[in-house]
């Protein structure tokens, strides 16, 4: 009897102890993810797509960083900081146990430094406007200063910016990688080929890069909010979906993000079901319409017709139901979003009879070009729009355009619809509305549809200046309101990303600004 | 009568190909009355006992070769596929013989330094990997059926036009134009007169022979997403848009994929005999 | 020998030439503003513009491809615009990996398909030679990515023997799918060509008169079907490199093959003309040499071609 009781205790201890075990994140192991090219490099100054941000997100660190769920702002390099009344002076402190990858201690002076550089014209950064709104940059840029007056290091570790004027999203630009700190000795060391050496502050650094095959992190061990669980985080450039997928079935790879294709199969696999993530992400689809040109630029009811004629729900069961339809241009749970606001369902006979309104009783007699990128994906759902707009009488062709061909027509209006998305620059509902909706943003800043209403301008400029949330709540519901009446942008859908982890992977949090950061994630062995 | 008899006797895998092609033509022209459902028409999900479905259905009595991601019958795009494809492929290697003949003429006639610049602008194409070639043209150009025609017509001209020079210069050096010539007979007529009727076999050949590689690198241009406008279903982008599922709806491309490799097939075998009957030497013609 | 060497080598520089002057204008025409691509969509206006200036994309084209030539000449083929490294060392790492992929496919080929045409043609109109036939035409019917397609959802997906794609140091068991799959349409060819060959010279009046005189028809048989039938299966290998070489982009982008392949491709994708311009110089380069070689190979083993 005793014999058998102790027994059973002995058990329940090891059971207990091995629960435990594993569900304690432990160190080491290596996580293979992917990203579709080769970033070619990581140089804060030189970053301009999604294919960077993914790894410059962990290798790069700034004055603040993002969360992993990309919904907050946390301590970064700074572990406090305080602004003005005003909103026009900020403080930032810099934290002590702050080092760079190659040993150095962080400073403000780096900071400064490293600002400078990507403000400086001389180093062709793609991102410099984030800094547009400090004082100094216009006569540093013009050389007429030798630095930017607005920066200033009060101390080693105190450092002070000041801007024009108040802009309430500054906080959340920040947090961009191109805000990032880098080491001035590294860059004096690498020169030209810092991008591919690059050395920041971030919780992983750079090991090995192959060329055009992989790029290897390991963890940095002085990473001051603890070293990262991971020994090594690498990423596999695969641009194929499919091959993605097959990789992580066939165990060779961690994280695949899921296309359509295979998302019915994965969610009933039992391998893999619980290793399924999701995230809203800060996008919104949309028809941005050319409201320089006719027809569509000048007849609201045509619009309106578009929006009742589409079939948003078609497009989400092609998806198997994994977006979200747009009511506006931001997503749900985000700042602005209205859940009241009305949806537009898909109508037909509300759209024809809106054609009818509109001077085209019997369709419109033209065929009008829908430009979009190049993705298969994407095709298809246009093919459902298309569908859709055949129906009202409205003929379009879809035209794939390719990147650089594609942001020019855009940016100079040479296209009369076309199908465009935007991710938020920075977790700010400004960084939907400044660049489409603002006037000022016509002609490359991003307002595509080259659309001019005062009402929202000055809706949009006080925005950026109101620091009360509740009273900035009320103001860009207000700016949703207007868009959605008018219609520049046909507001369609926000994407829900997905992914797949491979069941060793623990704790991993898809990031809703497409910024997926490991710093917390861990391997089984 | 009896001689097809003897031919389909003598030839029975080629008979067999023959037969197939025609029916290929056959759907090409009669697509619409083929078709059981509209290509076009979009359903991405249905409900079954009360359940709901999404889409790509498997193939049933309603779909017979199942439906893609948005709900649209294979089957009916198939047939129209078949068209597209076809069309494609005869107008593209229709427009490289026109090209090529032209410029094979030309250049075997006159020789010289027409000759010569032609031959060396053969080369540079030559030299370019084909389907790059074709790629940088729907790019320049943008997607849609006539840039895809003029790209497979700038990949398949080179070949067409070798072919004919060579042709060219067999006949030029024969004795009896020499003899015509001797006799005081008009030299161009009578030169333009045999060259083409030597040329008609090499150029059947090498139209026939031409067209399951123009269908082919219309497939290719599709999958790389530079082919034919959205939603113009051809073989090839049906095949390209599938490929993601093949292991969970292996018939979206399995029937678009057996559609073009059994065209091909046919192609190639009838080709091989109509290469043995018209022209034997085409095989070692234009290195 | 050599004179016809060089004859061809100095040939070739106009076509060099031809071809980048083509390569050149296509990448200019292509639309789409390149100093926007570089900059990325957030850039704003003066930030494409002073990119713009940087690189020198104001200039007419003509000026352009003078400052491209004049580089070229000295063997500067300009910096990647994507790595900002220079080509020709991107060139260096990724043409080593194609490299590894032909050389074994064709070795398969030349041995796999020779030894099947050999076969076929031995054992005329049996099961045997219908099989390689069909094997053969299959091959070349199928369009590359849909066998591509086939090959990983049999091996990878049904059966996990088989990595889907990628690449470690190139010869392990990552370049068996890429090659099967490249392999069966040459394979196919060279099977064809031998059978052809070898027919030939089964029926030759030299093998019928051996026979007759009671020599072993086997040992002059194989003398003769090797120096007969040599000469169209090395033609062919050069011929189906410069084949194949279309066919790489395809797999190397499917497979992940890190080649030259994929990194011509993902340099048009990308609008990095000097990586384009470089890279497809390069591949006509090697076409354009390999064709020499096929063709000087085919005069030294066949006695009846001189060079003079």
């Amino acid at each position: 009897m005793k014999k058998r009781l102790l027994t059973w205790f002995l058990l329940g201890i090891v059971l207990i102890a091995s629960a435990a075990a594993s569900a304690e994140p432990h160190y080491g192991g290596t996580f293979r993810g992917f990203t579709s090219a080769d970033p070619k490099t990581l140089d804060p100054a030189a970053l301009s797509s999604w294919d960077q941000a993914v790894m410059a997100a962990n290798v790069l660190e700034g004055l603040v960083r993002l969360s992993p769920s990309g919904q907050e702002i946390e301590p970064g390099v700074a572990e406090s900081w305080v602004a003005s009344e005003d909103g026009l002076v900020w403080q930032f402190e810099i934290r002590r146990d702050a080092k760079f990858h190659n040993g150095d201690a962080v400073t403000a002076a780096d900071v400064k430094y490293s600002f400078e550089r990507v403000i400086n014209p001389k180093t062709r950064s793609p991102r410099a406007w984030i800094f547009n709104a400090v004082a100094g940059v216009e006569e540093f840029r013009a050389g007429e200063a030798p630095e930017v007056s607005g920066i200033r290091v009060r101390d080693e570790h105190l450092l002070e910016i000041e801007l024009v004027e108040a802009l309430s999203p500054f906080l959340a630009m920040l947090a961009s990688p191109s805000a990032a700190v880098v080491s001035e000795r590294a860059v004096d060391e690498y020169g030209d080929l810092f991008g591919q050496n690059v050395v920041s502050a971030g919780p992983f650094k750079l090991s090995e890069w192959r060329q055009n095959l992989d790029l290897t992190l390991d963890a940095f061990e002085d990473y001051w909010a603890g070293r990262p669980y991971l020994d090594h985080l690498q990423f596999r450039f695969i641009l194929d979906e499919n091959t993605r997928m097959m990789e992580l079935m066939a165990g060779q790879l961690d994280w695949a993000w899921i296309p359509p294709a295979y998302y019915m199969q994965v969610s009933r696999d039992p391998n893999f079901k619980d290793s399924i993530r999701q995230a809203d992400t800060l996008h919104v689809g949309y028809l941005a319409v050319n409201m320089e040109k006719e027809p569509f630029g000048s007849n609201l009811a045509l619009r309106q017709a578009i929006r009742y004629a589409i079939d948003e729900e078609a497009v989400k069961d092609s998806l198997q139901g994994r977006e979200n339809i747009a009511v506006g241009p931001f997503p749900p749970g985000f700042l602005g979003h209205d859940p009241e606001a009305t949806p537009y369902p898909r109508n037909v006979e509300m759209a024809k009879k809106l054609m009818a309104e509109a001077g085209y009783p019997d369709g419109i007699d033209q065929t009008f070009t829908v430009m979009c990128q190049p993705y298969n994906n994407l095709i298809k759902i246009m093919e459902i729009y298309q569908q859709n707009l055949r129906e009202i009488g409205i003929d379009v062709e879809i035209k794939p355009t390719e990147g650089g061909e594609y942001l020019s027509a855009l940016e100079t209006g040479n296209y009369e619809l076309a199908w465009a998305a935007t991710v938020a620059d920075y977790a700010d509902p400004d960084a939907f509305v400044y660049p489409l909706y603002y006037s000022g943003s016509i002609d490359g800043g991003g307002n595509v549809a080259r659309y001019i209403n005062p009402d929202i301008d000055r809706l949009i400029e006080e925005g950026r200046l109101q620091t009360d949330s509740k009273k900035r709540q009320a103001i860009y519901e207000e700016i949703a309101r207007i868009a959605q009446e008018d219609l520049p942008y046909i507001n369609l859908s926000h994407n829900i990303w997905v992914d797949l982890t491979s069941p060793k992977v623990k704790n991993h949090v898809p990031s809703a600004m497409d910024m997926h950061i490991f710093h917390r994630v861990w391997v089984e062995q | 009568m009896t001689d097809v008899k003897k031919f389909i006797k003598s030839e029975p895998t080629t008979s067999v190909a023959l037969l197939v092609l025609l029916v290929y033509v056959l759907i090409a022209i009669f697509a619409p009355y083929i078709a059981t459902h509209d290509p076009m028409a979009v359903k991405t999900s249905r409900q079954v006992n009360g359940e709901k479905q999404y889409a790509p259905f498997p193939p049933s009595s309603e779909h017979w070769f199942g439906t893609d991601q948005l709900g649209r019958d294979i089957f009916s795009r198939v047939v129209y596929g078949v068209r597209v494809s076809i069309i494609v492929g005869i107008i593209a290697r229709g427009l490289s013989m026109l090209l090529g003949v032209t410029l094979g003429l030309i250049s075997g006639y006159y020789g010289g330094v027409v000759d010569n610049v032609i031959m060396r602008i053969t080369d540079v194409f030559f030299s370019f990997p084909a389907i790059l070639l074709a790629m940088m043209v729907t790019m320049v150009l943008g997607s849609g059926l006539w840039t895809v025609c003029l790209a497979i017509m700038l990949v398949g001209w080179p070949d067409v036009a070798r072919l004919v020079r060579s042709q060219v210069l067999s006949v030029r050096n024969k004795e009896y134009v020499t003899a015509i010539k001797a006799l005081g007979g008009s030299t161009s007529r009578i030169m333009v007169k045999h060259i083409l009727r030597n040329c008609l076999g090499i150029i059947v050949v090498a139209f026939s022979m031409g067209i399951p590689g123009a269908v082919m690198y219309e497939a290719g241009l599709s999958f790389f997403g530079l082919g034919l406008r959205p939603p113009i279903p051809s073989l090839g982008s049906i095949i390209a848009d599938g490929r993601g599922y093949i292991i969970f709806a292996p018939w979206y491309s399995l029937f678009p994929g057996l559609a073009l490799a059994i065209f091909v097939l046919c192609c190639n075998v009838v080709g091989d005999t109509l290469v043995d009957v018209l022209d034997p030497s085409y095989r070692n013609k234009g290195r | 020998m050599w004179r016809y060497i060089r004859a061809r080598v100095l040939g070739a520089i106009p076509i060099l030439l031809g071809m980048s002057l083509i390569v050149f204008l296509f990448l200019y025409l292509i639309p789409g503003d390149t100093a926007r691509l570089v900059a990325g969509p957030s850039a704003d206006r003066a930030t494409v513009e002073s990119i713009r200036t940087e690189m020198g994309l104001d200039a007419p084209w003509y000026t352009q491809y003078l400052r491209f030539f004049s580089r070229a000449i000295r063997g500067d083929l300009g910096t990647s615009f994507q790595s900002r490294k220079p080509v020709v060392q991107e060139i260096g790492v990724v043409l080593k990996r194609t490299l590894q992929l032909t050389v074994v496919v064709q070795l398969l080929s030349f041995f796999i398909g020779g030894t099947l045409g050999i076969l076929s043609a031995l054992w005329r109109k049996s099961v045997l030679d219908k099989v390689v036939m069909a094997f053969s035409v299959l091959g070349l019917s199928l369009p590359q990515f849909w066998s591509a397609l086939l090959f990983q959802m049999f091996f990878c997906a049904r059966l996990g023997l088989l990595p889907p794609s990628g690449y470690q140091m190139g010869w392990d068991i990552y370049i068996v799918l890429p090659a099967l799959t490249l392999t069966w349409p040459s394979a196919g060819l060279m099977a064809r060509i031998t059978r052809v060959a070898v027919v030939d010279v089964v029926g030759q009046d030299y093998v019928r008169t051996a026979r007759a005189k009671g020599i072993n028809p086997l040992k002059i048989a194989v003398k003769h079907i090797a120096r007969n039938a040599l000469i169209p299966m090395v033609t062919l290998v050069g011929t189906d490199i410069s084949r194949m070489i279309g066919g790489m982009i395809m797999i190397e982008v499917i497979f992940t093959w890190p080649g030259m392949g994929k990194y011509v491709y993902d340099a048009l994708i990308a609008k990095d003309f000097p990586a384009f311009q470089a890279s497809t110089l390069v591949i006509a380069a090697l076409i354009i040499g390999i064709n020499i070689l096929v063709d000087i190979t085919y005069g030294l083993i066949d006695p009846r071609i001189s060079y003079e």
